[in-house]
């Protein structure tokens, strides 16, 4: 791999998991993907919950932080109830003052729970609500199903309505299916249900898995409809996108090159890289034996298993030596470079699809420039 | 001073005090969000057909890697 030299940055994202079991059973859910999530406790416990709000105070202070983000996670963080949740964020926001530190809280709900109470404890917490909705009811309900098989729809479309009439901010959250029509997913989501900022998920692939479909068709439709929308709209692929072909940083690790700055705490307090990794493995696949109610943050930076990650999040694969779209791909997302063999040291999974993404994307953006005085 | 830049355009030099624009509101948005204005003269400014611009410019827009760490 092409190795770079960067002083290690300090971790600004911490992904909570106030609950390991869910209320819906997505049949493409990374999460429950690996069985091994169902040793951890249900929700987050008391102990550990006390402990984190510790090991942050400490790890903020230390690390002289002005900004990072906390983000409330699952399973389906709502089973971790309304009390809980309420107690939890004033704590959280507490540290505000503590550490200097200015917290951007969020949740990522399914949505299916939300009703008027729960949209006011996110709204008077200032915590922006993603909601899991991938497109109308017949994209939706392929995948998002309970237990019974029932679609979540109508659910999500109602708790769109209720966070909306509380005034919460909310924004959607879809994973591509690539044989969707990127149109009827995003005017779903913009002129259905009401969101100006969503995000298009690009599905969890590693080089171990069947070769996943062709997508590169779909985010050149969403880039298209973003770009023409006659309303504001902030959806971060396209936003990353268009950063990455200017020549700047992307603002996630699902696509172009970031170094990885995410940890997540799971519900019996095991500390571990970025949550979105898990798709590389099973068997707890991140499992590093930190713990919050032992361990500082600090000591993820040490873990092998860190280190790892971290290096190849900063390191371009081999295979992408000499690409002319190395600078704005970047490798990509590190679940999409895994592969058994190789680990990360592959190129992405989604490869032409990437070269095809950021070469619309580039020639769009070149016919839009010109220079003027500020 | 309006130039309008075309894929392939070598531009030399750019002065001092110029920012690069979009008429994609959407793109616009993004070179507006830091401010972009070249803090030096460039010698050159290159546009090709995968990233835009050069890192010439790209300091510009900021965060450098040494903000960022």
């Amino acid at each position: 791999m092409m190795t770079t030299t960067l002083a290690e940055p300090p971790i600004t994202g911490f992904v909570l998991k106030l609950a390991s079991r869910c209320n819906l059973a997505c049949s493409y859910c990374y999460w429950f993907e690996d069985q091994a999530v169902l040793r951890h406790p249900r929700t987050l416990r008391d102990d550990v919950r006390d402990a984190l709000i510790v090991r942050l105070e400490d790890y903020l202070t230390r690390k002289r932080l002005t900004s990072a983000s906390v983000i409330l996670h699952g399973g389906e963080p709502l089973l971790y109830g309304k009390e809980k949740t309420r107690e939890l964020l004033g704590r959280l926001r507490a540290l505000e003052s503590r550490t200097g530190c200015s917290l951007q809280f969020s949740v990522t709900t399914n949505g299916v729970l939300i009703d008027e109470e729960w949209a006011a404890i996110f709204k008077d917490a200032s915590c922006f609500v993603a909601i899991s909705v991938d497109g109308p009811r017949e994209i939706h309900d392929r995948a998002r199903v309970d237990f019974m098989g029932r679609g979540s729809h109508a659910r999500v479309a109602n708790a769109a309505r209720l966070l909306a009439a509380a005034g919460t901010p909310a924004g959607a959250l879809a994973v591509c299916d690539p044989t969707a029509d990127p149109v009827a997913v995003a005017d779903h989501i913009v002129k259905d249900l009401g969101f100006r900022a969503f995000e298009v998920l690009i599905p969890d692939a590693t080089h171990d898995d069947p070769a996943p479909r062709s997508l590169a068709s779909f985010y050149a439709g969403l880039f298209d409809y973003v770009t023409a929308s006659d309303v504001a709209l902030r959806v971060r692929v396209v936003d990353n996108l268009i950063r990455l072909a200017l020549g700047r940083r992307s603002r996630s690790q699902d696509i172009g090159w970031s170094p990885m700055t995410g940890a997540t705490i799971l519900t019996d307090g095991s500390l571990q890289p970025e949550d979105q990794l898990r798709a590389i493995g099973s068997n707890d696949p991140l499992a590093t034996g930190l713990n919050v109610l032992r361990d500082d943050i600090d000591a993820l930076h040490d873990h092998p298993l860190w280190r790892e990650i971290y290096e190849a999040s900063i390191t371009r694969p081999t295979e992408c030596r000499g690409c002319d779209y190395v600078e704005s791909c970047g490798g990509g997302a590190l679940q999409n470079r895994w592969s058994m063999p190789r680990r990360f040291d592959n190129k992405n999974v989604y490869c032409d699809d990437m070269k095809a993404m950021f070469a619309h994307v580039g020639a769009s953006i070149t016919n839009s420039l010109y220079l003027a005085e500020q | 001073m309006n130039a309008t830049i075309s894929s392939g355009t070598l531009l030399a030099p750019v002065p001092t005090g110029l920012v690069l624009r979009s008429a994609v509101p959407a793109v616009d948005r993004i070179l507006r969000e830091s401010n972009p204005a070249l803090a030096q003269d460039a010698d050159s400014v290159v546009v090709n057909r995968v990233v835009v611009v050069n890192t010439v410019w790209s300091r510009a827009f900021g965060p450098t890697e040494a903000d960022f760490f």
